[in-house]
This record gives C-alpha cells, sequence and structure tokens, in this order.
C-alpha cells in the first residue's frame, strides 16, 4: 500500500466521569486502517470497544472527554484539531457509523426514508425530491424489497432486519470512505445475523471503504475481517493479519478469547459464539 | 426515613432560605399582636394621614383608611396563612383517604374516584369557586376553608393513589397478606407509612395552589371581606389608584415569598425523593 | 385511535354531566334566591315578588328545575340573565369568543415561548445560566395572575403609556378605523391580558418540557443523528424536539383550567369582555343562570380541550397512531 493509511491513531485516551470516579474507557490505543481495509475490533463487552468507536466519531455523549496527547488523522485531516462544524461536514459524508440496536438508533417519530434522505439533505443536497429518491435507490441497493413503501413506514412497523437495513443504507449513502459498524448484528436473529454481514460484504467490495468492524464475534472476525484488533479494558493488546491470530494467538488474552468460543457455542443457542 | 429525606432537601441554601422566610410569616401569624406596631383595624392617631407613602413611623405607609399597613400585612399574615394552612390540612386529608381507599380497594371503587377526581379537576378551581360564592354569598373565614379543601384534594389524592398502588404490590406487602394480615392492617401498617414523603410533598404543592387561589379569590373581592385584611383584599383595597403602590407592593411580595418559598421547599423535597428512590433501586 | 376518540369523548360527556349536576346542586341548595335581595324592598309587594319567581321557575322543587334546566340545555335554551335583561346563551356568545381569543394567544405565545425555553435549559443543563432560568421560572410561578397583572398594567400602561389601560377596543376610534387598524387596535388591548397569561403559561411549559427533552436527550438515535452529521441545532430541533411534542400536547390539555381560572382574573382586571369578568359581575347579582352557565362553559372548554390534546398527542406519536 503506498501513503499513509486512511486512518491513524496515536495513544488515543478517552475517559468517562462517573458518580464513583474518572473512567478510562480507552487508554492509549494505536492503530490504523488502510483504504479499503476491513478490520475487526474485538474484546469482551465494556472494554472499550463503543467508546473508541465514539472517540474516532467525536460524538461522545456530555459525560465523555477526549485526553490531551490523543491523535486522529483521518484522511489527511487531524480530526481532533477540527471545528465541530468541519466534524458535521465529515460525519455521514467521509465517515459513517452503523450502531448496535436497529430500534433504538433510529428516530420513532421519522419515516425511516426521511431519515435515509435527511443524510443527503444535511450534506447540501437541496431538492427533498432528490434526496427523497437517493434515500429510496439505497434502501433498494441494501435489499428491501418494495422500498418505495417501506421508505414511508415508521421504524416500529419493520423489521429487526429491515430496520438494520436502514441503518447501513443511511451509513452508506453518501458513500464515505470508513464506515465504523459496532456490532450491527448483535441485536440480530441467527439467519438475518447471516444476511447482514453478507450485505455488508458485498457493500463493501461495490464500493470499497474501509470498515472498522466491532464485534464479540470471532466468527464474524474469521468470515469478514482481514485483521484483527484486540481490545482489553481499554488497551488494544494484539493486532494481526486474522489467519494468525487464529492460528498463533500472540497475547494470552487472545488464545484464551479463542479458547472460551468452542465451549460456549456447546452452551445455549444464543450469543452462540459470543466471547 | 421521613426525617431523612426532609434532612436532605434542607441540605441546600435555597431550601434553608424558604424555612426561614416561612418560619417568619408564620412567626407574624402567631404572634401578631406582639410585633404589629399598631391596631390594624383603626386608624392609629389623628395626626397620620391616609395614603401615606412609606416613613419612619409607619415603614409600609397607611392605606385609605390611614391604617398601618404593617399591622395590617402582619395580621394579614395570621388570616392568609391559616386560612391556607387549614384548607391544605383538609384537602391533604380528603385527598389521602380518596386516594388510599382508590389506591386500595381498586375495580369500581378506584373508577368511581378517579372519575369524580377528573370532574373536579376539569372545573377550573376559581370558576367553581366563584358559582359557589354566587349560591352562599359572602363567605366566613371558616367557609373559605371549607370550599379551598374541598377543592383542593383531587391532585393530592392522584398522588397517593398513585404511591398506593406502588407500594402495595411490593414484595413485603405481598408476603404481609400470605401469612394472613388483615387488610386494613396492611393498609395501616405497611402501605400507609410509606406514602407519607409523596404526602409531604403534596402538601407543598397544594399550599402553592391555595394561597394565590385565595388572595385571587379575595382580589376579586369574592373572598375575605374588609376590615378583615388578607394580603389579597389588601390589594384590591389598593390597586385602584397606582400613585399609592405600597399598597400593592408590600401584601404582593408576602405572597410571592411565600409562594416562592413553598414552591422552592417542594421542589427540594421532591428531588431528595426522587434521590432516594433512585438509591434504593 | 377510533377507540380512544371515542372513549375520550364518553370521558368528557361524563364529567361534563358531573359538572352541571353539580353546579346546579350546589348553587341551588344555597339559602335564597335571586330576588331575596334584589326584591326584598319592603315596598315591593310579596305577589310581585311570587310572581317574578313563578315567571323564572324559582317557586317549583328543586327536581323539577333541574330537569327543566336539562331539558333546556339539550335544546341550547341556557335560561334567561335577569342582571342584563337577555338570553343566557347569547352573553354566552357574546363574551366565550373573546374568552377564547385571550386563551387561544396565551396558549400559543406561551406554548412556543415555554418550548424554546425548556429546551434550551435542558441543552445548557448545570450551567449558571441555566440555574438562572429555572430559578426565574420559579419565580414566575409563584407570582399570582392578578398581582403580574397589576404589575404589567402599572409599568406599561400607566408609567409608560405604550398600551391600552383596558377592554378590547379603542371605546372612541374603533369604529371608525379601517381593517388594518382595528386589527392592530385589537392587538394592542391584547398585549397586556394575553402576555400575562403566556408569561404564567410559558414558565409552566418549560418546566415540562425540560424535563422531557433531558428524558429524549440520552437516546441512541440522538447520536445517530450526530453520527450522520446534524448540528446540534438540527439534532436538538428536528429530533429531540420531536419527540418530546407529544406529552407536551398532552400536557396543553392539563394547562386549561389553571389558563381559565388565570383568564377570569385577567378579564377583571383589564376589563376584557370575556365570560370571566362576565361571571364575576354576575355574582354580585346572583344571577344563577349566568353563573351557571358560566362554570358549564368553562368545564366543557377544558374537558373538550383536554379530549383534543390527548387525541392529537397520540396523532403527534406514530406507535400510538395506528394503533386501533
Amino acid at each position: 500500500m503506498t501513503g499513509p493509511p486512511l486512518l491513524q491513531v496515536q495513544d488515543l485516551r478517552t475517559t468517562y466521569v462517573r458518580d464513583t470516579g474518572r473512567v478510562h474507557a480507552v487508554d492509549g490505543v494505536t492503530f490504523d486502517v488502510g483504504a479499503g481495509e476491513i478490520v475487526a475490533l474485538v474484546g469482551e463487552s465494556g472494554c472499550g470497544k463503543t467508546a473508541l468507536a465514539l472517540s474516532l466519531m467525536r460524538v461522545l455523549s456530555t459525560n465523555g472527554r477526549l485526553e490531551p496527547g490523543s491523535r486522529i488523522r483521518f484522511d489527511g485531516l487531524d480530526l481532533l484539531s477540527l471545528s465541530e462544524r468541519a466534524m458535521c461536514d465529515l460525519r455521514g459524508r467521509r465517515l459513517a457509523m452503523i450502531f448496535q440496536e436497529p430500534l433504538s438508533a433510529l428516530n420513532p417519530v421519522m419515516t425511516v426514508g426521511a431519515q435515509v434522505a435527511e443524510v443527503a439533505r444535511l450534506h447540501g443536497e437541496r431538492s427533498r425530491r432528490v434526496a427523497w429518491d437517493r434515500a429510496i435507490a439505497m434502501l433498494e441497493r441494501t435489499g428491501i424489497a418494495a422500498a418505495g413503501r417501506r421508505a414511508r413506514q415508521y421504524p416500529h412497523e419493520l423489521s429487526g432486519g429491515m430496520r438494520q437495513r436502514v441503518l447501513i443504507a443511511m451509513a452508506l449513502l453518501l458513500a464515505p470512505s470508513l464506515v465504523i459498524a459496532d456490532e450491527p448484528t448483535s441485536a440480530l436473529d441467527v439467519t438475518v445475523q447471516a444476511q447482514i454481514l453478507d450485505l455488508l460484504r458485498d457493500l463493501q467490495r461495490e464500493t470499497g471503504m474501509a470498515v472498522l468492524f466491532i464485534t464479540h464475534d470471532f466468527g464474524v472476525v474469521a468470515e469478514l475481517c482481514s485483521r484483527a484488533l484486540v481490545m482489553r479494558e481499554g488497551k488494544i493488546v494484539e493486532d494481526a493479519p486474522v489467519d494468525r491470530l487464529f492460528r498463533s494467538p500472540a497475547h494470552p488474552y487472545t488464545a484464551e478469547l479463542l479458547a472460551v468460543v468452542p465451549r460456549l457455542r456447546a452452551h445455549g443457542p444464543r450469543g452462540a459464539t459470543a466471547v | 426515613m421521613a426525617p431523612l429525606f426532609a434532612r436532605r432537601a434542607l441540605r441546600s441554601t435555597g431550601a434553608r432560605m424558604a424555612v426561614g422566610i416561612l418560619a417568619l410569616f408564620v412567626l407574624c401569624a402567631v404572634a401578631a399582636k406582639q410585633l404589629a406596631p399598631y391596631d390594624p383595624r383603626v386608624q392609629p392617631a389623628a395626626d397620620t394621614g391616609k395614603n401615606q407613602p412609606p416613613s419612619r413611623a409607619h415603614p409600609f405607609g397607611t392605606d385609605g383608611a390611614s391604617r398601618d399597613v404593617l399591622s395590617r400585612l402582619i395580621y394579614g399574615a395570621r388570616v392568609s396563612l391559616g386560612v391556607a394552612g387549614s384548607s391544605v390540612l383538609l384537602a391533604v386529608t380528603v385527598g389521602a383517604l380518596v386516594g388510599a381507599l382508590a389506591g386500595f380497594a381498586g375495580g369500581w371503587v378506584d373508577a368511581a374516584a378517579m372519575r369524580l377526581v377528573d370532574a373536579v379537576l376539569s372545573v377550573p378551581r376559581l370558576l367553581l369557586l366563584i358559582a359557589l360564592v354566587a349560591s352562599v354569598g359572602p363567605l366566613s373565614i371558616g367557609g373559605i376553608i371549607l370550599l379551598l379543601g374541598l377543592t383542593g384534594w383531587p391532585v393530592t389524592s392522584r398522588i397517593v393513589r398513585a404511591e398506593v398502588r406502588t407500594l402495595r404490590e411490593r414484595e413485603y406487602v405481598h408476603a404481609a397478606r400470605a401469612t394472613g394480615v388483615p387488610e386494613w392492617r396492611i393498609l395501616a401498617a405497611h402501605v400507609l407509612p410509606g406514602v407519607i414523603p409523596q404526602l409531604i410533598v403534596a402538601a407543598t404543592l397544594a399550599l402553592a395552589s391555595v394561597i394565590p387561589t385565595e388572595a385571587s379569590l379575595s382580589y376579586l373581592g369574592l373572598g375575605l371581606r374588609p376590615p378583615t385584611p388578607s394580603w389579597g383584599n389588601m390589594i384590591l383595597e389598593g390597586s385602584d389608584d397606582p400613585r399609592t403602590w405600597w399598597l400593592v407592593l408590600f401584601p404582593g411580595l408576602a405572597i410571592v415569598a411565600t409562594v416562592l418559598s413553598v414552591n422552592a421547599l417542594g421542589d427540594r423535597l421532591r428531588e431528595a425523593i426522587d434521590a432516594r428512590q433512585y438509591q434504593r433501586r | 385511535m377510533r377507540r380512544l376518540l371515542v372513549s375520550r369523548a364518553a370521558q368528557s360527556a361524563v364529567v361534563i354531566a358531573l359538572v352541571a349536576t353539580l353546579a346546579f346542586v350546589l348553587i341551588h341548595l344555597a339559602p335564597g334566591d335571586p330576588f331575596s335581595t334584589s326584591l326584598d324592598d319592603p315596598r315591593v309587594g310579596s305577589e310581585i315578588r311570587d310572581r317574578q319567581r313563578a315567571l323564572f321557575g324559582y317557586d317549583r322543587p328543586l327536581p323539577e328545575q333541574y330537569v327543566r334546566w336539562v331539558g333546556n340545555l339539550a335544546r341550547g335554551e341556557l335560561g334567561y340573565s335577569h342582571t342584563l335583561g337577555s338570553p343566557v346563551a347569547e352573553v354566552l356568545r357574546d363574551t366565550v369568543p373573546h374568552t377564547l381569543l385571550l386563551m387561544g394567544t396565551a396558549l400559543v405565545l406561551g406554548l412556543i415561548g415555554g418550548v424554546a425555553l425548556g429546551t434550551w435549559q435542558a441543552s445548557r443543563r448545570g450551567s449558571v445560566a441555566e440555574h438562572a432560568a429555572g430559578a426565574a421560572i420559579l419565580f414566575a410561578l409563584s407570582v399570582p395572575e392578578f398581582l403580574l397583572a397589576l404589575g404589567a398594567l402599572a409599568l406599561f400602561a400607566i408609567h409608560l403609556r405604550w398600551l391600552p389601560v383596558s377592554g378590547m377596543v379603542d371605546p372612541a376610534m374603533h369604529d371608525s378605523m379601517g381593517l388594518v387598524r382595528r386589527v392592530a387596535d385589537v392587538v394592542r388591548h391584547l398585549a397586556l391580558p394575553a402576555g400575562t397569561l403566556a408569561l404564567v403559561t410559558a414558565a409552566g411549559v418549560s418546566r415540562y418540557q425540560r424535563t422531557a427533552v433531558l428524558a429524549v436527550l440520552p437516546e441512541d438515535f440522538l447520536r445517530s443523528a450526530r453520527a450522520k452529521g446534524a448540528r446540534r441545532s438540527v439534532v436538538l430541533v428536528r429530533h429531540a424536539l420531536r419527540n418530546a411534542l407529544g406529552p407536551l400536547i398532552a400536557i396543553c390539555g392539563l394547562l386549561l383550567p389553571a389558563l381559565l381560572g388565570g383568564a377570569v382574573v385577567v378579564e377583571r382586571i383589564f376589563a376584557w369582555p370575556g365570560m370571566g369578568r362576565m361571571m364575576v359581575d354576575a355574582v354580585g347579582g346572583r344571577d344563577y343562570p349566568l353563573v351557571l352557565a358560566g362554570v358549564l362553559a368553562g368545564s366543557v372548554l377544558v374537558a373538550v380541550g383536554g379530549a383534543a390534546a390527548d387525541v392529537l398527542a397520540s396523532l403527534a406519536d406514530p406507535r400510538l397512531r395506528n394503533r386501533t
């Protein structure tokens, strides 16, 4: 690969202020994501994966804070020195995010079509009509049948899988160069999970976007990603190509995680391959 | 439990100031005779004229009948706070009984009680009071207390009903029922004590609404009649002429200070209860 | 939706019937009747008094008066006001629209102000400015309407002379004005009474609105709106506000009784020719039919308004809208 990677994260630290004190959710994380690359971010729940994603987007909640010294370079831009306005311009257009809970991530009182079209409208599309048509075309691309009719429905009227497709349409409408997918399948049934993963892979091949795929599911990692970052207690403990990771994990924690997978698989159906 | 949440509510400076202001007014009401420099009903001396602006002899001025406004204000505290306090006591008692009954009995009793509450709440209180005054004529102090009390209970009954319905589903209540404790004892021993914090908040709400209502009624000339001084009718007497601003300003300030204190205190109490429930979870 | 509509309408009807009965019983149980005061003059013969009573039906037993009254009510006949010398229905027709104008203006202004204020407070939670605004709102809620009205009157009408002191129109000039100036005349007269009520309404609404927006703010969909590139203001207005809308409309219904009570006082102070002032005047004359009609009109207003608010609130939420 020539030139600098698409995303360079250096010594990223994110803290949350809680009643009980400061929590170091992300504690000095450094990694790269190259253009067109699919990188997995794996770890137990609560290890700081989502906090990392929200930090990259700069959409932390009010009690969250990026510590000085953190650096995020994206596409030649220093994200942490950008104004909020410039950041808004970037979000949704160059840098997008797919959320974990499709129902709560969608506004319950707006039609899903309007929510997808809003992305275009926010980024300079003047015509309502054009924005709407683009939204429907995108919904069709994500595999929603009768997208024109579905677009006029509200989130609660759609199935879980369809809602996740809407979120994907929202994130990919403007063909961003990096998409952060925060456990996009964990709230879905197993069969739907597979469909959504296929969809994401197809769309990635079509657009050539880079994906930072957050998951706790090694099955997904093996299937989709070329490289994996293993996160534990706010730190990245291993950064390796997926095949090497599975073959010979360098960090004992990774080995531990991998060892747990089959054992859990033998147990209950829900969260089958969960860490 | 109750004293604990009250203590937490009193931690803020605002709440302490509110208590101080209310204590001052209550002191005025109780010791009006000792505190008031003049007799509120008769003009103090021949040489002081009527409608005098504030001066050293009369810090709050004199009214149209040459009476000392400060003295009338102090006696007015007795009347206004007495009426407000008594009617709130009545309203909260009735409200608690209706609410507890509705919440505990459930079924058609509950439905009937709540429709009655809807009905009373959907008549603007002032309109209903006007209708009542129209029927009974000029009211005595007792009459006003009764009317304000009997129109003020629905909010309390809603709050108490909601709390009772929550409490009666608690584990320890189920346990008591399972061991054969009679219903009335469960109500008295396990449910009602838990309602007390909410009842105190309901009382502050009732008080904060009854004081302006009484003042408005008096201001409309439908409440307490002169010469009995109440803060509301003092304003009525003074509001004709904008030049006698002290006749409106001082009783007005007294009303606002009282209601503001009650509101502030109510807010703090509510926050304290919320915090307590949050901690329990 | 239809079920909600029907049940809410039925509930309102029951409430109105209860109120009507309650008001009737209370007023008629009281000792004396209109003529015991106005005709108590010893020079008036008792035959005249009795004839007057018979004419208005006050000599009949209470249940009969009630049945007759309900029957008349159903036909839209509300009786005859002996103090104003005209049918009650006519008095209501003349006064109720004025009260609706006053309350409607106050409600709209109060809602806009309260929503803006409450939303702003929620978005600046914990800041010094927000605390100051909270204190100011509590203060505004602690001032009875009549004091606010008197203060506004003294400042804007008497001291600054910006606005007229009382009435709804300029008595001397109004009839010679063109349409535009007539409207302007009414607006000038409306400013103080409606402004007073709007202030109180805004203070109440802002407290609800602040809580409602604070409840919405942690929602995930606001974060996804930000992730789409929406600016703070867009997130707040298009996403947070719209979700707080349903409860807010329902609150409007609950505000109506207090607003109407405030209107009574304010009408009196600014001599606004509405039904509140009409009722206060009617009490003095012991004009039963008029007072009764006022109470009834008031509770109809509140009941219908409350039901409408509930229905509108559920329309604002698509999750409730489609439920039948």
